[in-house]
């Protein structure tokens, strides 16, 4: 890498760090919706949806690294299964979005698309392993529920993303620091 | 599930021991919990971690946990596997089927309990990821203070306030990243190492003894 590009790499990283911090600071407010015990709406991946646009792939994969691993420590889940069930979900939501993101053309996937696809990816992952670690085969029954509720709530922080994407002086403010 | 820790349910494990080897003493509880072949030892280290969460400041929900606990038996229970006990009209209920499911659940609510238990916040991670986090909580904290400034019937101007505050953008204004210096945690106490050292042993030798 070249010295010039290295050091803006450089200087990115505490944006990576804050918008980490974001994640898990969604991850908190979560708590101020009412859902069932066993499910989680999933506000953590507003930030990822929204750092799309700003940051390289190596960059996005830290930023998750920081989401997941810092959610583990925030809540004590770190050498749980729920620490499992939530870093498979975000890793394949991640490559989901990403991939749909970089391969489709702009303009034809908003941040709705994407989120109700990376729900969906996380779900589907989610599901499977608890099947496999937790609940047993039998336990396939409860996945429509849970697919849809995940469905429901992927629409909503899509559309959370996109309004803030459209509405905050501050994400352009960022995004005018990074292309200048 | 468990509600973080506040003033009022303070860390009791914090003063007796450091971060770093509380850790450790908690993925060895987890080796005995997940490797233990009876369901008595993980039921016994699933009571010692919900004891730790505990003492740590976690409100922990037994009634929820056993919920969980009873909906894995059940689930379990669907797919029969070893000695029927009992025809409910064409379904058979079997021994092994409930054994597994039960043995899964207290595993499930051990691993959450012993997690909640033995990760402290202050876990100091190591090289430039572990500098990169220490930046992340930093700011999170920041922003946790300005949580109750989240307005719901106005979210996104709040929200956008409180990210212009943490995160400078406005042209002349630069975003501050030298996080505070923590501290240096204090090193485990005496009493500390006797409970690491005492409880993984205890636990080894019931689960040896058990086998």
């Amino acid at each position: 890498m070249p010295g010039s590009s290295k050091k803006m790499a450089q200087a990115r990283l505490p944006l990576v760090a804050f918008f980490g911090a974001l994640s898990l600071f969604f991850a908190t407010l979560e708590y101020l919706f009412p859902t069932p015990p066993w499910f989680r709406l999933g506000l953590a991946n507003l930030p990822i949806l929204l750092a799309l646009d700003f940051f390289t792939f190596p960059e996005l994969l830290l930023l998750l690294l920081l989401k997941v691993i810092g959610q583990g420590i925030v809540n004590g889940t770190l050498a749980s299964q729920a620490f499992l069930l939530s870093s498979s979900g975000s890793l394949a939501s991640f490559v989901v979005m990403y991939m749909a993101f970089r391969l489709i053309p702009r303009g034809w996937i908003s941040l709705i698309g994407l989120s109700l696809a990376g729900s969906m990816a996380s779900n589907t992952v989610q599901v499977g392993l608890s099947m496999v670690l937790i609940f047993g085969p039998a336990s396939g029954i409860i996945a429509p529920w849970f697919l849809g509720l995940g469905t429901l709530s992927g629409l909503g922080i899509g559309w959370g993303a996109e309004t803030l994407k459209r509405h905050s002086r501050w994400l352009r403010r960022v995004k005018l620091g990074q292309s200048s | 599930m468990a509600k973080a820790r506040n003033s009022k349910h303070p860390d009791r494990l914090d003063a007796l021991l450091h971060p770093t080897p509380r850790f450790l003493w908690g993925l060895a509880l987890l080796g005995v919990l997940v490797l233990a072949p009876r369901w008595e030892t993980r039921a016994a280290v699933m009571l010692f971690g919900g004891v730790l969460a505990t003492l740590a400041g976690k409100r922990i929900s037994f009634s929820y946990f056993l919920l969980l606990a009873g909906t894995v038996v059940v689930f379990h229970a669907l797919a029969p596997f070893g000695k029927v006990l009992i025809m409910l009209g064409n379904f058979p209920l079997t021994e092994g089927a409930l054994l597994g499911g039960w043995k899964n659940g207290l595993t499930m609510a051990g691993l959450v309990f012993v997690s909640l238990g033995t990760i402290s916040r202050q876990l100091h991670l190591p090289g430039r990821f572990g500098k990169l986090w220490a930046l992340t909580f930093s700011w999170y904290e920041q922003l946790m203070e300005s949580k109750s400034r989240v307005h719901p019937g106005a979210i996104l101007l709040s929200i956008d306030r409180i990210l212009e505050q943490h995160y400078p953008t406005r042209p002349g204004s630069s975003p501050v990243w030298t996080q505070e210096q923590r501290s240096p945690h204090e090193p485990t106490k005496a009493s500390g190492w006797a409970l690491v050292i005492l409880s993984t042993l205890a636990a080894v030798t019931l689960a040896v003894a058990l086998r």
